[in-house]
């Protein structure tokens, strides 16, 4: 059996707070455990307020998110009408920087990169769609 | 994210963290934690094991006043982490740029070296 979470949510603070919190019942409830539950409020947290802050101006200034569980996987996908962003093309992250050098920005691909079974990204006409899959046995 | 002082004095800053480090459980109090920690200006100890997530916002503040520490001589260690806050500091080097201790000893002598 598949169960599916949708919303369509302006790109603000308090909605990535508010789909947290709902995202967070709702993998509970469909039996997500950890690490799985981790993994996808990591994605979201990342996806989202990447979204928040660098998609830039766009018409509806709003996104959907799709979450669905199911045949041993928690499938996400985002969509929004910002400037396109493939997570491919961001420069690779270099963990072993002194921390001199290091930023407190720039890790949430990496983070994707490295906790995500798949990653995806599309751009369909204005909008970008991208979708992320994480194991959940 | 909560902020509890267990020590605070001349010789060390030793802080317990709680909760979300993630931005609906942030919100304004890595500021606070700054506050804490860069502007004391002291060894610094940060008590993660009850740290329940941890994104890189999270990890960002903890980077800001380790640097901050360190162009004051002072440094930062980590203690205790669970697993998997531990992965996602693992995953962004954050071990070889700010020690993560296991025990308050280990954590104390990694401090003193």
């Amino acid at each position: 059996m598949v169960e599916v979470l949708e919303r369509s949510l302006d790109k603000s603070l308090p909605a990535l707070i508010q789909l947290a919190s709902e995202a967070q019942a709702f993998l509970a409830g469909a039996g997500v455990r950890e690490p799985a539950m981790f993994k996808v409020q990591l994605a979201l947290e990342e996806t989202v307020r990447n979204l928040i802050e660098h998609s830039g101006a766009s018409r509806t200034n709003r996104f959907q998110v799709r979450i669905e569980v199911g045949a041993g996987r928690v499938t996400i996908v985002l969509e929004d009408d910002g400037q396109p962003f493939d997570p491919d093309s961001a420069p690779p992250f270099d963990p072993s920087r002194p921390l001199a050098e290091r930023e407190p920005h720039g890790m949430g691909v990496h983070l994707l990169r490295h906790f995500m079974q798949e990653i995806h990204y599309e751009r369909l006409g204005a909008m970008n769609r991208l979708r992320m899959v994480v194991a959940s046995p | 994210m909560q902020i509890t002082e267990i020590r605070l004095d001349q010789d060390i800053t030793h802080l317990a963290l709680s909760g979300r480090l993630d931005a609906a459980g942030m919100q304004g109090t890595d500021i606070r934690f700054s506050g804490f920690t860069a502007a004391r200006r002291r060894p610094t100890l940060v008590d993660l094991s009850q740290v329940e997530f941890i994104a890189s916002l999270g990890v960002g503040m903890l980077i800001s006043s380790a640097k901050a520490l360190q162009r004051h001589g002072a440094k930062m260690v980590l203690l205790s982490p669970s697993d998997a806050v531990e992965k996602v500091l693992l995953t962004l080097g954050i071990d070889q740029v700010i020690p993560i201790a296991h025990s308050l000893d280990e954590g104390l002598r990694l401090l003193a070296s």
